[in-house]
């Protein structure tokens, strides 16, 4: 499918900055029209990509095998696949970008801009401007837990009388039971986004989750999901078994020492769902080595290793050598030829 | 590289640099100055040298008649070289004399050595100014020796040398003089010498050469690996809290239970520390007047 306007026939685009449907064309807000158009995707080959018939100029490219909203190579609109979006893949919430490209662009260069010693177009224009957003699929599970804990704690007094030092050690036993909710606790459902960039992508505010409309995704590439929420729901038991642990180390604080005697967490209820969140992605080549940089579409939050320019930097260092040496030399003879 | 961002590259690398380029340049215009002053200061001060003609041209005065004339005449060469080279007189006395019956044996010979450099009017800058005079006695009779080497210093030899120094150049003649007082004046005096020049050029307070040549070869080779580190992708700003549900999280059992106690105890050893010395060199060795009123300095081996 894909979203034209009704003023100008243009591809509409949903617009952070707007947080409306915007058409780039005309500047009308909110004029989309949408349009199923004529979707066929081919027979798949064995790595599972398709050939595409582009439903708003007809031209012919390869879709790749999650891919569910791209952009056409040759007519440059953004087109939602819609078998892609629907049934088993309907996403249920969608947090729309809240950040756009340019402020995107800017955080990045005010983030960036300190390290003098990337190659010198790491942050030029031409290059940020190949960055895209992508709708990443996650699952979301929500668990209803039940922490037992028990342990032996020990507290230390000491005190000194003459010259003798006396410590009191003394033994507590301590047992917690907490109920403890969690909701959301998101894992990513895409093989090509890396997890742990996505984890480090955390976290988001899911106050502004939505329910999920195609709309929002005009204007930005997406996945369905790749993995069924039983395959990697294992990464969320992760995250709930280490954020549980923690809460219950906090409510027993004060000690010296605890040694843990019982430790059982059961979930009784657990649920997932089903969404779509916002990233940008910026892919700066070089040297041959690729350096993603992936920024939260929502809280504007950067991933990412920033590229050295290695001949840059022994450039550097040799001026630095050659500048110091000339300097002490220089003030060494402006000394001798004072003095004489 | 396309054109534009290696302009980029060499805008960024100049504006990096731009303080430090700087400096070098005025620092080196400063070089050039003084460097030109001193070229040309050294053409007109040709052939100058000594400000003192109130002194005798004789430098060594053998009474003791210990040295042959050939060996007389390479320590007047000599002096005369290392007084064109240092910048101060040097004086040779040997003498065969019985101090001690005017005074204690290093008063007499102190008050000899100054007095003779004195009432000559040595000094290589002015009179009574920079110079050394070495006093050697060889009196003896009936096996009863006053033989031994007084060094007088003056002038800037007095300031630089110290007690250590004076004793350095004694020493050096000690370990001679048996075998033959030619070699150890010469020894001496070249003892002398090489403490004056050491003194003089430690005035000059330049940076070290080793420094010079090590320390930028450090500070570019940290630098590369300080900025050859990558920067960590990005923070964990997740807490253990946040996908956490207040509203299905409570507290059913919060207990702790006193079970027991136990005290320990230990003895604590209390010792003393220690103290060590130190020890300074400074200038001025065996600094007094002498009766013209002139300051020396100056110290004594008897042999």
């Amino acid at each position: 499918m894909i979203f034209r306007c009704k003023n100008c026939g243009g591809n509409v685009v949903y617009s952070p900055e707007h947080k409306k449907m915007y058409c780039p064309y005309c500047d009308s807000l909110d004029s989309e029209e949408r349009s199923e158009g004529n979707e066929n995707i081919g027979q798949p080959d064995s790595h599972g990509k398709s050939n595409f018939v582009c439903p708003s100029c007809g031209g012919e490219f390869i879709l790749d095998k999650f891919t569910s909203a791209t952009r056409c190579p040759y007519c440059d609109n953004y087109i939602i696949v819609g078998e892609r979006t629907s049934g088993k893949y309907t996403p249920k919430t969608i947090i729309p970008f809240q950040i756009g490209k340019e402020a995107v662009k800017k955080s990045i260069r005010d983030n960036f801009k300190k390290y003098k010693f990337a190659p010198t177009d790491f942050l030029s224009e031409a290059r940020l401007e190949t960055m895209e957003g992508h709708y990443v699929p996650f699952w979301f599970y929500d668990y209803d837990s039940n922490y037992k804990f028990r342990g032996e704690g020990t507290k230390l007094r000491s005190w000194r009388s003459g010259d003798t030092e006396y410590t009191e050690t003394s033994y507590y036993d301590i047992v917690r039971d907490m109920n403890i909710g969690f909701d959301a606790i998101p894992a990513d459902a895409s093989v090509k986004m890396p997890d742990e960039v996505m984890d480090l992508m955390e976290p988001y505010g899911y106050e502004q989750l939505e329910a999920f409309k195609p709309e929002y995704m005009s204007g930005f590439m997406a996945e369905e999901y790749n993995m069924e929420s039983d395959l990697i729901k294992s990464r969320a038991d992760m995250k709930l078994r280490r954020d549980a642990d923690s809460i219950i180390k906090s409510t027993y604080s004060g000690y010296s020492s605890v040694h843990t005697t019982q430790n059982n967490l059961t979930v009784k209820n657990e649920n997932a769902s089903f969404g779509l969140l916002p990233v940008w992605k910026y892919d700066y080549t070089y040297n041959d080595m690729s350096y993603p940089f992936y920024v939260n579409g929502q809280t504007g939050k950067i991933v990412g290793t920033v590229p050295l320019s290695k001949k840059k930097i022994w450039s550097y260092a040799a001026t630095w050598w050659g500048v110091l040496t000339a300097l002490m030399v220089v003030i060494n003879l402006i000394i001798t030829w004072s003095h004489t | 590289m396309d054109k534009s961002v290696r302009r980029l590259a060499i805008k960024q690398y100049f504006k990096y640099f731009s303080f430090w380029f700087g400096a070098l340049a005025i620092f080196a215009v400063i070089a050039a100055f003084f460097g030109t002053i001193k070229m040309l200061s050294k053409g007109a001060n040709a052939g100058i040298g000594r400000s003192n003609f109130e002194a005798p041209a004789e430098r060594v005065y053998d009474y003791a008649n210990v040295l042959e004339d050939y060996e007389e005449n390479n320590l007047r060469n000599y002096i005369a070289e290392c007084e064109n080279k240092y910048g101060f007189d040097i004086v040779l006395v040997t003498m065969n004399e019985d101090v001690e019956s005017h005074g204690y044996w290093e008063t007499v010979m102190m008050d000899t050595a100054d007095d003779f450099y004195d009432q000559n009017n040595f000094g290589y800058n002015k009179v009574h100014g920079d110079g050394a005079l070495l006093l050697d006695n060889w009196y003896e009779k009936d096996g009863y020796s006053q033989k031994g080497t007084w060094l007088s210093t003056c002038g800037k030899v007095y300031h630089n040398f110290s007690d250590y120094d004076i004793d350095s150049v004694l020493s050096r003649i000690d370990a001679r003089i048996d075998e033959s007082p030619y070699k150890a004046y010469m020894a001496g005096i070249e003892r002398i010498c090489e403490l004056e020049y050491k003194y003089e050029n430690a005035e000059l307070p330049i940076i070290p050469w080793g420094f010079v040549i090590f320390f930028p070869i450090c500070f570019a080779l940290i630098f590369a690996f300080i900025k050859l580190r990558k920067n960590p992708p990005a923070k964990v700003t997740t807490t253990p809290r946040t996908y956490v549900d207040e509203a299905k999280t409570k507290i059913i059992v919060n207990q702790d239970t006193f079970l027991r106690k136990h005290v320990t105890q230990r003895h604590i050893d209390t010792s003393s520390g220690s103290s060590s010395g130190g020890r300074s060199h400074s200038g001025g060795g065996g600094g007094h007047v002498s009766h013209g009123g002139v300051s020396h300095g100056g110290g004594g081996h008897r042999r």
